[in-house]
């Protein structure tokens, strides 16, 4: 049975959905459950609990064997995961696509937000910061240091999601040569932005409710899923749906705290990666 | 952020699985000063898993009825490094909190985890993969009693502990809950019949396919969640006899010599630290 060997573990709310579907159309890669989310194996206990054998069976035979999920970088959140892996796919390449770490804190926010589970305004939500998943998500120096103990640089790629909007045919060519597949390879389908997560509805509590339900009466894939059923609800029912929540404005105060911790985690992905990330704001 | 007259709890009971922790919240609940949070919302693991962290502490707060002692228990309290900031939060919400750790054998309760699992369709791995890997290995984690007692400590006062052992829940049950009672200072001369039945064994009922086990959980969503143990009721809805439901029930699992030296060789020290920091003979274990 094939193994995967390639690996995009995240991050979080950087476009890494939108990266496998660009890849995924390259002939020589088969990337698993593209459109239909993640399988983070190694991360959560309910899918590791379902064996390797049962892994496997996701992959299709192709030169790159590829899978991503962003819960592959959220240590401590979900320890042992680069240990997991490099008992399984020694030889594994890895990409990780990151974007500026203060947006990307608010974002994951955000997106908690709006599919129910973050229900704190973004100031007690960054209260503490030491615990802080968000904030854990974005240190992507400690994430990252975590494989290097196991794996050796060269298999590593960093992108910038800023650059993978800006400049997506040289982003992905630098993934396909990354991956040893044939860097001249292209698709009318790159030039457009294949997912936006920010398109779908935002679901009351209640409308949330009967969503869930639904998704777990006809099967649940994924979380993602979600997007679809929600489409089921109807529209211009006011108690099933609510307004969005606006991306909000960082105090001074919090943009210093997260700085504190994040700018040196930047500088060091600077020094490990010999990119300039210069659009950041850290 | 930390309200004053939030009613937050004031007893954890913070596992471990499979050692009777659903028995002793029924118990604990029977008692008029004591108030466990509902049995629809037990196991808040608020403190352990993000999505219920991420509610915030007014919702946390809420599930609580204002009683002398307000309880919950999770046992996923105790299962560090998989949830790793648990004692850093309580901590925090709930400093004067006393807790309650009821332990088992620790290999007769990885034993028990693993059957848990498998029995629910969630473990699809033979006992001997599932054992192949300890180090990160959550069945063989949540058994490190020690180790997670000791994630605790540096945060609190030793004295908010009471480490009790499931064979005194169900050889004593009188004297371990009235050590329980002293424990959250509440009257220890309460008693009630219903301490007499042993509440649940949760290892005895059905055993469903994963067909059973899908329309189970099917029904289960459909009617409302209460708690995982909601299943065994469910499962009583499944009909009995119908081929393709039901599997046969699996066999409690030999662990070889081999696995058993592996097994000791973490366990067995853990069980040691925990009898030096307990005082506990926990004289039926195993190891």
């Amino acid at each position: 049975m094939p193994r995967p060997n390639l690996f995009i573990i995240g991050a979080q709310k950087c476009g890494t959905s939108s990266l496998q579907s660009y890849l995924d159309l390259h002939p020589e890669i088969a990337m698993t459950l593209t459109g239909q989310g993640e399988l983070p194996f190694f991360s959560l206990d309910k899918h590791w609990r379902k064996g390797l054998d049962w892994y496997q069976t996701q992959f299709r035979d192709a030169p790159v064997r590829g899978e991503k999920s962003v819960s592959y970088t959220y240590w401590p959140f979900h320890p042992f995961v680069p240990e997991r892996i490099t008992d399984f796919a020694p030889d594994a390449r890895f990409i990780y696509l990151v974007r500026d770490p203060i947006d990307r804190a608010v974002a994951g926010w955000l997106y908690h937000q709006r599919h129910g589970g973050e229900q704190r305004s973004l100031d007690e939500a960054f209260t503490y910061l030491d615990d802080n998943v968000h904030v854990a998500i974005s240190r992507y120096a400690t994430q990252l240091e975590r494989y290097l103990a196991l794996f050796p640089p060269e298999r590593f790629l960093v992108l910038d999601q800023h650059d993978l909007q800006h400049d997506r045919l040289a982003t992905l060519q630098e993934a396909f040569r990354f991956l040893g597949v044939d860097d001249t390879f292209t698709d009318p389908r790159f030039t457009r932005q294949i997912q936006v997560a920010s398109q779908g509805r935002w679901l009351s509590p209640t409308g949330m409710r009967i969503a869930k339900r639904i998704e777990c009466t006809i099967g649940k894939k994924a979380m993602h899923r979600l997007y679809a059923v929600a489409s089921l609800i109807p529209k211009g029912v006011p108690m099933l749906e609510r307004p969005p929540v606006e991306r909000p404005e960082l105090s001074d105060e919090l943009r210093e705290r997260l700085a504190a911790i994040l700018a040196p985690e930047a500088a060091r992905l600077r020094e490990l990666t010999g990119k300039p990330f210069p659009s950041w704001s850290v | 952020m930390i309200g004053a007259r939030m009613p937050l709890p004031n007893l954890i009971v913070i596992g471990a699985q499979k050692s009777g922790t659903s028995s002793l919240r029924t118990y604990l609940d029977l008692h008029p000063e004591i108030a466990m949070v509902s049995l629809e919302d037990d196991e808040l693991n608020f403190f352990s898993r993000e999505v219920r962290w991420h509610r915030g502490l007014e919702w946390y707060a809420q599930r609580f009825r204002d009683a002398p002692v307000r309880g919950e228990r999770s046992n996923s309290y105790t299962e560090w490094p998989f949830h790793p900031c648990v004692p850093e939060r309580m901590k925090r919400v709930v400093p004067d909190a006393k807790f309650v750790y009821l332990v088992r054998d620790p290999i007769a309760r990885l034993v028990s985890g693993w059957r848990f699992h498998t029995r629910h369709g969630e473990e699809l791995r033979s006992f001997d993969e599932t054992f192949s890997r300890l180090d990160d290995n959550l069945h063989v984690w949540r058994s490190r009693y020690a180790s997670q007692l000791e994630r605790f400590l540096p945060h609190f006062n030793q004295e908010q502990f009471l480490v009790i052992d499931q064979a005194d829940l169900f050889a004593n049950r009188a004297e371990t809950l009235r050590r329980v009672f002293r424990h959250v200072e509440v009257d220890e001369t309460f008693t009630s019949a219903a301490f007499e039945a042993q509440d649940r064994v949760s290892d005895e009922g059905r055993w469903l396919s994963p067909r059973g086990l899908k329309i189970a959980k099917t029904l289960e969503h459909t009617i409302g969640r209460n708690a995982l143990h909601r299943l065994y009721g469910l499962a009583s809805f499944i009909p009995k006899g119908l081929p393709g439901l039901e599997r046969p029930s699996v066999e409690r699992p030999i662990i070889d010599a081999e696995l058993h030296e592996r097994l000791s060789e973490i366990l067995a020290p853990e069980a040691e630290r925990l009898r030096a920091l307990t005082g506990e003979r926990f004289a039926t274990w195993s190891i």
